[in-house]
C-alpha cells in the first residue's frame, strides 16, 4: 500500500501544491496534484513530469574528477569521494585566490537555486561574500535584472509589487504568457487561467500586448495587441502620454510620494501615439483608446514580464509601467498594484552599489551584483579569471556564444560545477559535484514567499519525499562544505546548523512561525494576513526621503534616455521586411530542466521548432515542416519550420532549453539535442542593456533560408 | 541485449500501425535501429491521407506533430511506390532485415454478397473514399452521382465520412484537400439524398457521436430517421448521447433544406436490380431478437421496400488481403499470428511480425495502432534478447541497389518530399492545405529529381 505525502512543486513560482505517492521501499511511485489544499493550484505537466527527471538514469550520483585535460573535446570522468572533491577542489581554489586575487574566482548561478530556499542564500550570499569576488554572473541578466535595477533606482530596493489580479478590473499584461509559464514576480495558484477569466466575468478587460496571439489570450480572457517586438517602451510612453493629456493623472498622489515627476512627464511628453504608430505597428487611435479604457476603470494594473525584459529596453519599460500605476492613482489600492505580504516585507536596506572594471568601462553593479554575462569572455579575459564555480547553471547553452564561452572556459585553471544532470557545460569541468534534486530535499515555498509575490501569501514547509539516492547533497551542503574546507565562514560552522534549517527559522521567526510550527500546521502550511495595499507607502519606499523617484537621474546618466531615442530611429530605418525573433514559453519546457525527460522529447517536441506567420512562409516558398537555416551575423542554427497563424507577420518565434549536442551524457537531449535559439542572439561589447546588463533576446533580426530535404 | 548491435528492421506500411512501430522502434533506448519504410504508394501515411476526410484535418495532425520526425530520421529511409510481393518477396525481407513488420492495412472490404451487388453504381464505401482522397489506383472509380438519391448499407464512421462528403456545400469541400476530380463530381453531383441503412436499431448504430453530431454542422442538411425510433430503456451512457444528438438532429428545422440524410435503420439490402446499372435497391426491415451472448441480433420479417437509387455504397467493414508467402486466416481476414509475431502451422515464421489492421482487424482509431505496435515490438525485442533473429544477410547499402534495381520507380524520401512540396504549393495558390496529384505518372514526375 502506498504512502501519500504532501509537497509542493519547485520548478517556478506558484509552488504548486502536490501529493507524492510513497511505495514501501520509500522510493517516489507516482506525484499528482493535492486537490484538497486550501491554496488551491494544480501542477502542470511540467511538476507531474518531474518524477520522470527524478528518477532519470542519467542524472549525477557521484562527485566526478575529469580524468583527462580540459583540452580534450570528449571528457572522461572518475567517481571520486566527497572528501576528495572537496578538498582539492578548495585547495586549487585557495591557491588561485592567494595568487591572483579574489576577482580571479567567477561564479555562475543558475536558476535552480532560485526555487531552493536553503540554496538560494548559500548560493547568493554565502559563496560570493565568503569568497569576497566581484565576478558574478547570474540566469537574471537573461530574465529578469532590469526589474530589479528599476526598482531600487525608483523605490530604493527591489519591492517586487503585484497587480490585484483578484479585484482588478482591468489589466494590460505585456510580453507575458501565464497561461504557459505561470506567471512570473506573481506568485498565483496555477489555476488554469481563471483568475484572468474571473477578470472578464466581473464586466472587467483584460489586454495583452505580444507579438504572438499567445495562449492565455481567448474569448474568456481578453484579446491580443500584437505589437511590432521590442517596441514595446515606446507602446507604453504613448499610453502614458494619452493618460497624461486626458487628464488622467493623480497629481495628488504623485505630489505627496513622488519627486522628480516634471522629468518623467518630459520624458513621456516625447512621445504622442502619432509618433510611435508606426514603429509599434499599433495604430495612434488604439493607443488613445488603451488610455481611456485605463482611466475608466475602478482599479487597473498594468504588469510587463519576460518578454520586454528580454528586449532592448527592459529597464525603461519596466520604469513606464511601473510609473503608469503609480500615476494613474493605482498604485496602493485595491484593483492596481500593491505590496504583498511574505518574508521580504519589508524589504532589507539595499546592498551598497559597487563598481567593476570591465572592457566596457566601469560599471556600476546594483543589487545582487551580476555582471553582462554576454560580455563573460571578455571579462574573464580582462581580469584574467582563473577559476569558475557554476552553480545549476549551464551558461553555455542559456545564454549566447556557445563557442566564445567555451573557448574562455577552456583558459580556466580550474572549473568546478554543482548540478544534477551532466551538461554541456559540467562536460567542461574539472570536478561535478551531484546535487539533489526537490523530492530529495526538505524545503519551504521558496521564491514567492521569500520574495512576497504572492496574491495569497503563504508559507508551506516539505519534507524530503525520499532519501538522496546514492553519494547527492544538497546545494546548501555542498556550498557550505566548500566555504568550510577553504577555511571561510560557513553555515556548517554553526553547531546549531541543522543543514542550513536555523536560517529558515531565523526568516520565520519575524512571522512567529518555526519550521517545527509549519509542520503541525494543516497542510503544512501558515497563511499570512495580508497588508492594506495603501500600506505599500510606508513599507517600500526607502529612498532618505521616502520618496519614489519618478525619474532616476541614474536612467538619464547611464544614456538609457538617449539610447530609447537612437533605438526609436533605428526601428523607423529599418527594413520593412525585417524578420525578427523572439522568445516564446511553452507548456513542456521550462528553461533547460526538462530537456532529458522522454515523454516531453517527443515527436514535435524534439526539435526547436521556428514558428512563424502563413504570410512570411508564404513570401519564402516555406512549408510547415520544412527544415531551414536561421542565421544572422552572431550564428545560425539548423531547424524546422512551424507555420502558425498566431504570429504577427515579419515576426518569428523559438523556445529556449535545446541545442544539447555537447551533452552527450543526456541520452535523450543529446540525441535529441534541438536548435539554440541562443546562437542567434547577439554577444559581445555594448550589445547589453546598460544599467541592467540585460542580454538581449527578443526581438532579434534574423534571416531564414530554406535547406534541401534529402 | 546487444545494443551495439545494429537491428535493421523493415516496416512495410506508413500508415498510422507502420509508422508507430518506426517511433517505438526509435525510441527504444536499448535498441540501435535502422529502419527501411516500404509502402505500396509513391506517397506515405496510409489511411490517415487515403482514409481520413478532407474536412477533418485536424485528425491528420499526428503527421506533422509525429509521424514526420520518424519520417525523416537519420536513421529511417523511405522505399516509396515498392510493392512487397511484386518488387520484393516475403522469403528475400526476411533474409535482408534482422526483422520484418507487416502493417500493411486492410486493402479489401466486406461484400454485402447479394444479387446484383456486380452491377455498374454498386460501390464500396473503401473505393469511394480512395477516390475522393486520391489513392492513383482509385482516380478512375466510376461514381455515378447523376440519381438524386444514393444508398450507403452500414452505419459506422466511414459511412458518416461519405455521407458527409455526398451532402456537404461543394463551397466547403473546395477549402480542403479533397481531389480535383472527385470536386468536379460533387459540383456536378444529382445527389439530393443519402440513405444510411442499418440492419440493426436505432440503439446499436456503430457511428459515434462526435461524427454523428458533425452531421448537424453541414450547410443546408436536413435529417430523417426512419424505421425506428424506440426509445429503449438500459441503454448505455454512450448510447443515451447518440440517440439525444439524433433526435436534435431530426429535430432541427428543415428551412431551405438543399438536400437530406435519411437514417434508416432496421433494414437490410436484399438485392440491386437495374437493366445495364443499378436502378433500385430492394431492402428487407427487420426486427431485433436477443441471442445467446445478450446482443439483439437483426431478423428479417418478410417485409420488404424497393429504394429508387443510382449509387449503392456498401460501408460494412474493411478486411485485410493475403500476403503472398504468409499465412492467412481467411476467415478473419488477417494474418496468422500469435501476439503479432507471424505464425504457421509449424509455429513462429521467426523474424516476421504484424501489427494494426493485418493483425487485429478492421477496428479502432489511429491512436489504437500505438498500443498495438508496443504489444507487437514487445515480441520482437524478445526474440532479439533469445537470440531468435537472424542477422541481416543484407547491408543496407545492398538493399538499397536491390531495391532500385527491382524498381526503377522506386520513390525515395527526397522524392516524396518534392512531391509534397509540389502539392502544397498548389493548394497555398487556392487557399487549400494541398491539392493532391492522383496520376502515379505526375507524381513520379513530380518525385524525380530537377
Amino acid at each position: 500500500m502506498n504512502q501519500e505525502q504532501r509537497t509542493f512543486c519547485r520548478i517556478c513560482e506558484p509552488a504548486c501544491p502536490m501529493i507524492a505517492e510513497i511505495d514501501a521501499k520509500g522510493k517516489v511511485s507516482k506525484l499528482k496534484p493535492d486537490p484538497d489544499h486550501p491554496i488551491g493550484g494544480n501542477p502542470c505537466v511540467k511538476g507531474i513530469s518531474f518524477l520522470e527527471l527524478h528518477n532519470d538514469p542519467d542524472r549525477l550520483n557521484w562527485p566526478l574528477k575529469r580524468r583527462n585535460p580540459r583540452s580534450e573535446p570528449k571528457s572522461i570522468f572518475d567517481r571520486v569521494s566527497w572528501d576528495e572533491a572537496i578538498a582539492t577542489s578548495a585547495a586549487r581554489l585557495n591557491e588561485i585566490r592567494e595568487r591572483y586575487g579574489k576577482d580571479a574566482i567567477a561564479i555562475y548561478i543558475g536558476n535552480p537555486n532560485s526555487f531552493d530556499s536553503r540554496a538560494m542564500s548559500a548560493c547568493y550570499y554565502a559563496l560570493p561574500g565568503g569568497l569576497e569576488t566581484k565576478t558574478i554572473f547570474t540566469a537574471g541578466t537573461q530574465d529578469c535584472q532590469n526589474k530589479v535595477v528599476c526598482e531600487i533606482a525608483m523605490y530604493g530596493n527591489s519591492t517586487f509589487l503585484v497587480p490585484d489580479l483578484h479585484h482588478t478590473n482591468y489589466l494590460l499584461c505585456i510580453g507575458a504568457n501565464p497561461s504557459a509559464s505561470r506567471w512570473t514576480w506573481v506568485g498565483v495558484p496555477n489555476d488554469g487561467g481563471q483568475i484572468l477569466k474571473d477578470i472578464r466575468s466581473r464586466g472587467g478587460t483584460v489586454l495583452f500586448v505580444n507579438p504572438r496571439r499567445i495562449e492565455s489570450s481567448s474569448a474568456d480572457t481578453g484579446e491580443t495587441l500584437q505589437i511590432k517586438p521590442d517596441t514595446d517602451i515606446y507602446f507604453l510612453a504613448a499610453l502614458s502620454h494619452e493618460v497624461h493629456r486626458l487628464g488622467g493623472f493623480n497629481e495628488a498622489l504623485l505630489e505627496k510620494h513622488g519627486k522628480n515627476v516634471e522629468g518623467y512627464k518630459r520624458f513621456i511628453s516625447r512621445w504622442p501615439p502619432e509618433r510611435v504608430a508606426d514603429v509599434t505597428g499599433i495604430p495612434a487611435a488604439r493607443i488613445t483608446e488603451v488610455a481611456s479604457d485605463i482611466m475608466a476603470a475602478d482599479g487597473a494594473a498594468c504588469y510587463l514580464s519576460t518578454g520586454v525584459n528580454q528586449g532592448r529596453q527592459g529597464t525603461l519599460s519596466f520604469w513606464l509601467t511601473e510609473m503608469l500605476n503609480f500615476a494613474t492613482g493605482n498604485l496602493g489600492r485595491e484593483g492596481g498594484t500593491y505590496k504583498a505580504t511574505g518574508l521580504a516585507d519589508p524589504m532589507p536596506a539595499p546592498a551598497a552599489t559597487y563598481h567593476v572594471e570591465t572592457p566596457d568601462g566601469v560599471l556600476p553593479m546594483m543589487g545582487l551584483g551580476a555582471l553582462p554575462a554576454v560580455l563573460l569572455p571578455e571579462i574573464f579575459e580582462q581580469k584574467g579569471v582563473r577559476a569558475l564555480i557554476c552553480l545549476g547553471g549551464n551558461p553555455l547553452l542559456s545564454m549566447s556564444g556557445e563557442e566564445k564561452i567555451r573557448e574562455a572556459f577552456s583558459h580556466l585553471d580550474f572549473m568546478l560545477c554543482v548540478d544534477i544532470m551532466p551538461n554541456a557545460t559540467t562536460e567542461l569541468a574539472d570536478y561535478v559535484l551531484p546535487a539533489t534534486d526537490w523530492l530529495e530535499r526538505a524545503d519551504i515555498t521558496p521564491f514567492s514567499w521569500l520574495l512576497s509575490t504572492q496574491l495569497t501569501p503563504n508559507v508551506q514547509y516539505t519534507d524530503a519525499m525520499e532519501a538522496p539516492a546514492a553519494e547527492r547533497r544538497t546545494d546548501w551542503w555542498i556550498v557550505s562544505r566548500l566555504l568550510q574546507a577553504m577555511g571561510l565562514p560557513s553555515g556548517l560552522d554553526d553547531p546549531d546548523h541543522r543543514d542550513g534549517f536555523n536560517m529558515i527559522d531565523g526568516m520565520l521567526a519575524d512571522r512567529g512561525l518555526s519550521v517545527e510550527k509549519l509542520k503541525n500546521l494543516s497542510h503544512q502550511t501558515a497563511f499570512v494576513p495580508e497588508s492594506p495595499k495603501e500600506s505599500v507607502f510606508e513599507r517600500c519606499l526607502v529612498h532618505e526621503d521616502k520618496k519614489i523617484d519618478c525619474c532616476p537621474e541614474l536612467f538619464v546618466r547611464t544614456g538609457l534616455h538617449d539610447r530609447s531615442e537612437a533605438l526609436f530611429e533605428q526601428l523607423q530605418r529599418e527594413p520593412a521586411d525585417t524578420l525578427k525573433l523572439i522568445s516564446m514559453r511553452t507548456t513542456h519546457m521550462h528553461n533547460s530542466w526538462m530537456a532529458n525527460v522522454p515523454s516531453l522529447r517527443k515527436g514535435h517536441l524534439s526539435d526547436n521548432r521556428l514558428r512563424m506567420s502563413p504570410v512570411d512562409a508564404d513570401k519564402r516558398g516555406l512549408f510547415d515542416g520544412d527544415q531551414v537555416r536561421a542565421f544572422n551575423a552572431y550564428g545560425s542554427v539548423h531547424c524546422r519550420i512551424d507555420v502558425r497563424d498566431d504570429m504577427r507577420e515579419g515576426v518569428v518565434a523559438m523556445t529556449h532549453g535545446y541545442g544539447h549536442h555537447g551533452a552527450k551524457s543526456m541520452k535523450v537531449a543529446s540525441s535529441k539535442p534541438g536548435a539554440n535559439c541562443n546562437r542567434l542572439m547577439p554577444t559581445g561589447s555594448k550589445t547589453y542593456e546598460p544599467l541592467s546588463y540585460m542580454s538581449w533576446m527578443c526581438g532579434v533580426p534574423i534571416e531564414v533560408e530554406k535547406l534541401i530535404a534529402t | 541485449m546487444t545494443p551495439d548491435r545494429i537491428l535493421r528492421i523493415a516496416v512495410i506500411g506508413t500508415g498510422p500501425a507502420g509508422m508507430y512501430a518506426t517511433e517505438h522502434l526509435i525510441e527504444d533506448r536499448n535498441l540501435n535501429v535502422e529502419v527501411d519504410l516500404f509502402e505500396r504508394l509513391p506517397t506515405p501515411w496510409g489511411l490517415i491521407r487515403g482514409g481520413v476526410a478532407p474536412d477533418h484535418p485536424e485528425k491528420k495532425l499526428i503527421v506533422e506533430r509525429l509521424f514526420d520526425y520518424f519520417f525523416k530520421h537519420g536513421c529511417v529511409r523511405y522505399f516509396g511506390n515498392v510493392e512487397v510481393g511484386v518488387h520484393v518477396q516475403p522469403r528475400e525481407l526476411a533474409r535482408w532485415y534482422d526483422a520484418v513488420i507487416y502493417a500493411v492495412g486492410a486493402s479489401d472490404d466486406v461484400r454485402l454478397g447479394i444479387p446484383g451487388e456486380g452491377l455498374p453504381g454498386s460501390v464500396s464505401a473503401r473505393e469511394f473514399v480512395a477516390w475522393y482522397n486520391g489513392d492513383p489506383d482509385f482516380s478512375h472509380l466510376d461514381v455515378d452521382l447523376s440519381h438524386p438519391r444514393a444508398v450507403v448499407v452500414g452505419n459506422g464512421n466511414v459511412a458518416l465520412d461519405v455521407a458527409r462528403i455526398l451532402t456537404a456545400p461543394v463551397a466547403d469541400l473546395e477549402k480542403t484537400d479533397i481531389t480535383d476530380h472527385a470536386l468536379r463530381a460533387l459540383k456536378a453531383s444529382a445527389v439530393k439524398e443519402v440513405v444510411i441503412l442499418g440492419r440493426r436499431g436505432i440503439s446499436q448504430a456503430a457511428y459515434h457521436n462526435p461524427e454523428l453530431e458533425e452531421i448537424g454542422h453541414l450547410d443546408g442538411v436536413t435529417v430523417v430517421v426512419e424505421g425506428d425510433d424506440a426509445s429503449p430503456p438500459n441503454v448505455d451512457w454512450a448510447t443515451r448521447r447518440k440517440l439525444e444528438t439524433l433526435r436534435e438532429l431530426s429535430a432541427q428545422s428543415t428551412r431551405a433544406a438543399e438536400r437530406r440524410i435519411v437514417f434508416r435503420f432496421l433494414c437490410s439490402p436484399v438485392e440491386m436490380l437495374g437493366e445495364h446499372k443499378v436502378e433500385q435497391l430492394r431492402v428487407v426491415q427487420n426486427t431485433l431478437e436477443p441471442v445467446s451472448n445478450g446482443t439483439l441480433q437483426a431478423r428479417p420479417t418478410g417485409k420488404r421496400l424497393f429504394i429508387d437509387t443510382g449509387l449503392v455504397m456498401r460501408s460494412i467493414g474493411y478486411r485485410g488481403t493475403p500476403i503472398p508467402g504468409l499465412p492467412f486466416d481467411d476467415a478473419l481476414g488477417v494474418v496468422r499470428h500469435i501476439e503479432g509475431r507471424i505464425c504457421d502451422d509449424q509455429g513462429a515464421v521467426l523474424g516476421n511480425y504484424v501489427t494494426g489492421w493485418i493483425k487485429r482487424g478492421p477496428r479502432g482509431i489511429i491512436g489504437t495502432n500505438k498500443k498495438c505496435a508496443r504489444d507487437t515490438l514487445r515480441c520482437l525485442i524478445e526474440d532479439l534478447q533469445a537470440g531468435r533473429l537472424t542477422p541481416a544477410e543484407l547491408r543496407s547499402t545492398e538493399v538499397l541497389q536491390e531495391i532500385k534495381a527491382r524498381q526503377p520507380e522506386a520513390v525515395l524520401r527526397p522524392g516524396w518530399l518534392r512531391l509534397d512540396h509540389a502539392e502544397r504549393t498548389a493548394g497555398r495558390a487556392q487557399g487549400r492545405p494541398r491539392v493532391k496529384f492522383t496520376e502515379r505518372e505526375e507524381q513520379l514526375t513530380l518525385a524525380a529529381e530537377g
